[in-house]
């Protein structure tokens, strides 16, 4: 079902990215002349503080914004400048996304949640039921699947979350500041599971953040100051 | 999962939920009820009109009547001309769908009363044959014409109310009725008042006398008649019928014409008219404040799940997917909202119908109305899809806003 990133070739590429928005007469460069690449496997943090544009890279990379300047590229195809179909079609069987707020629809089940992911794919229904049980069980979640969001603690709302992004078999997911609703504790066991399925499935991981405890575990962190990268740093193998 | 999510949503916000359908509901029930209204009005009107005289359908020489429509007014000024006429009816009686035929002489002339006089418009007509097509009299005084055809001497006559009043006579007194013959000379014949009746309408009460069918032959010197009226044994098969006696009259010469009752009915076109008028009206207004009132509550529950629609859209929702959602809540809304309003009339329609409400006579007619409310099934359904349309409308303006979100912009959306 889901294409994985050729072998040799970056799953997620900026050459000299950037991207500016107008505030009235005002344009404002939220991040300028990004290149980096990001190969299949990697689990990437992209640090640095507020407004230093980690969210509006992450929105480039992921194929959810276009690059005012420069080209963002996916598995070798330009996203930047495709077709809102095939970014929509990109987003939808090959990236999987969490948020910082989970971003949960309310009036679905866990199970529903993450099995809307499938449905979007067109699996059929009895293919939908175990896929998404057996996602629910990775994240630790299977005895909560019929439980809505409001229902559900911040760490079990981000471990659906998690499903939801990991249920189609994605080859990246992109995560934006996945920890900063969770105490510390529940953060530590998120960022397990991340490391964990990043290292079971190959998965690329994206995550955006300025929570130390996962910038001080990744294996690479792309420093983020003022729109542009400050550091590029790999910390062992990935 | 796309109808079921939708269904969720619709739920979300209960109270402003509740008061769409509350809206939905009022509004089906008005139509249902207005519908069932004036569905029973067009029955009642149109059965009161059958088996007032018109009959369901009649066939006459297609020379006569000027066209107007009421065959009362459009034939009286001109002598009968239907010769032939027993031949012709025992052709059409002979047809399994119709119940009786009765022979009819439309007639013009004065009536006098001492020095009063008036000028009226009679039917001839054979009051057996009458009352076994269901023709029937409404009789305020005295009694019916007999149904054998009277001797010569022991001529009756039945009056309209307001022709009685105007004339200064009662059941029992002698007038004289003069009309022009079929030779084109006048006649005068002693009638004697057997009863007094009304047409439902007052104009026609002022107007109208009805004697035998004997009495006005022998008072014109002619066997003929003007018409030929025809009963059925079912309403709904009139056009058909009507189409078969036309082919079955067509070789007759001089030709004859078949006409059913609605083609020679004016008043009732154009109360039916005015009805449809009305209902279109209602509708109208009933529809605009739905689609308002629902197109408000899609706004806002669009606005407060922009970051929701952003969430669905980086995931590879399109926007052709988000606007079917939208439009499956209105459907779903549509059909909740309308279904309850269906209950709620069938109840209220049962409740009228039980109690009997009279109400004040219709403008032109003389007896007061029951209120009645007659809803077919099939009307429910329509009520529903009618407000499903409506609902999928006022889905129009949260649509657009829909397809120009843009992703970043509705996840930062608070």
């Amino acid at each position: 079902m889901t294409a994985r990133a050729t072998a040799g070739v970056p799953v997620f590429e900026a050459r000299g990215a950037s991207k500016t928005y107008q505030q009235g007469a005002i344009t404002v460069s939220a991040v300028s002349d990004i290149s980096l690449s990001i190969a299949a496997g990697d689990f990437v943090v992209l640090a640095g503080p507020s407004g230093s544009g980690k969210s509006t890279l992450l929105n480039l990379l992921g194929g959810l914004d276009r690059p005012s300047q420069g080209s963002v590229s996916f598995a070798g195809a330009d996203i930047g400048a495709s077709s809102e179909a095939d970014r929509v079609a990109l987003r939808r069987d090959r990236l999987g996304f969490i948020f910082q707020a989970f971003n949960l629809v309310p009036v679905l089940s866990a199970f529903e949640n993450v099995e809307y992911a499938l449905w979007l794919t067109g699996q059929p229904r009895a293919e939908r039921k175990a896929r998404v049980m057996k996602a629910l069980d990775d994240v630790g979640l299977s005895h909560r699947a019929s439980h809505r969001p409001d229902h559900l603690s911040g760490g079990e709302r981000q471990r659906v979350a998690l499903a939801r992004a990991l249920v189609h078999d994605p080859v990246a997911i992109v995560a934006d500041e996945p920890t900063a609703s969770l105490d510390s504790h529940t953060a530590a066991d998120v960022l397990m599971l991340f490391r964990t399925l990043n290292e079971a499935r190959g998965t690329t991981f994206l995550v955006a953040t300025h929570d130390p405890s996962i910038v001080a575990v990744a294996p690479r962190v792309i420093r983020l100051v003022d729109g542009r990268v400050a550091s590029d740093t790999r910390v062992g193998p990935s | 999962m796309l109808a079921a999510l939708a269904l969720r949503n619709l739920f979300r916000n209960r109270r402003r939920t509740m008061l769409s359908m509350v809206v939905i509901g009022v509004g089906v029930v008005s139509l249902l009820l207005t519908l069932g209204f004036i569905r029973y009005s067009f029955d009642g009107l149109s059965d009161a009109i059958i088996r007032g005289g018109l009959a369901h359908l009649e066939v006459a020489p297609a020379s006569v009547g000027d066209g107007t429509g009421n065959p009362i007014i459009d034939r009286a000024g001109s002598p009968p001309a239907f010769h032939g006429w027993q031949a012709v009816r025992d052709r059409i009686e002979s047809r399994a769908d119709v119940q009786a035929t009765s022979a009819a002489v439309q007639l013009a002339g004065v009536l006098l009363n001492g020095d009063r006089s008036m000028a009226f418009m009679g039917a001839a007509v054979e009051p057996a044959r009458q009352r076994s097509m269901g023709i029937a009299v409404k009789l305020r005084a005295g009694e019916a014409l007999p149904d054998d055809a009277p001797v010569a001497g022991d001529d009756r006559v039945l009056l309209g109310v307001d022709l009685a009043r105007a004339l200064h006579v009662e059941v029992g007194d002698s007038i004289v009725a003069m009309v022009g013959t079929a030779a084109g000379t006048l006649n005068a014949v002693d009638l004697t008042v057997a009863g007094i009746f009304t047409t439902g309408l007052q104009e026609l009460d002022a107007r109208m006398a009805q004697m035998h069918l004997a009495t006005a032959q022998r008072l014109m010197g002619t066997d003929d008649v003007t018409s030929l009226l025809v009963g059925l044994k079912d309403r709904a098969a009139t056009e058909t019928v009507a189409r078969a006696i036309r082919e079955d009259v067509a070789t007759i010469t001089p030709a004859l014409t078949v006409a059913d009752w609605e083609s020679r009915a004016p008043f009732y076109r154009q109360v039916r008219g005015l009805y449809i008028g009305i209902f279109v009206f209602l509708g109208t207004i009933i529809g605009l404040l739905v689609c308002l009132s629902a197109s408000n509550t899609f706004q806002m529950s669009v606005l407060e799940r922009v970051r929701e629609f952003g969430t669905l859209l980086a995931m590879g929702t399109d926007r052709g997917q988000l606007a079917r959602l939208v439009v499956l809540e209105a459907v779903w809304l549509g059909v909740i909202g309308g279904a309850i309003g269906s209950i709620l009339a069938a109840i209220i329609a049962f409740t009228i119908n039980s109690i009997g409400i009279q109400m004040p006579p219709p403008p032109a007619a003389v007896d007061p109305l029951t209120l009645l409310v007659l809803i077919k099934p099939t009307d429910f359904l329509y009520a529903i899809v009618f407000m499903v349309v409506l609902l999928a409308i006022a889905t129009v303006p949260p649509i657009l806003k829909i397809l120009r979100l843009q992703v970043v912009e509705a996840l930062s959306h608070v």
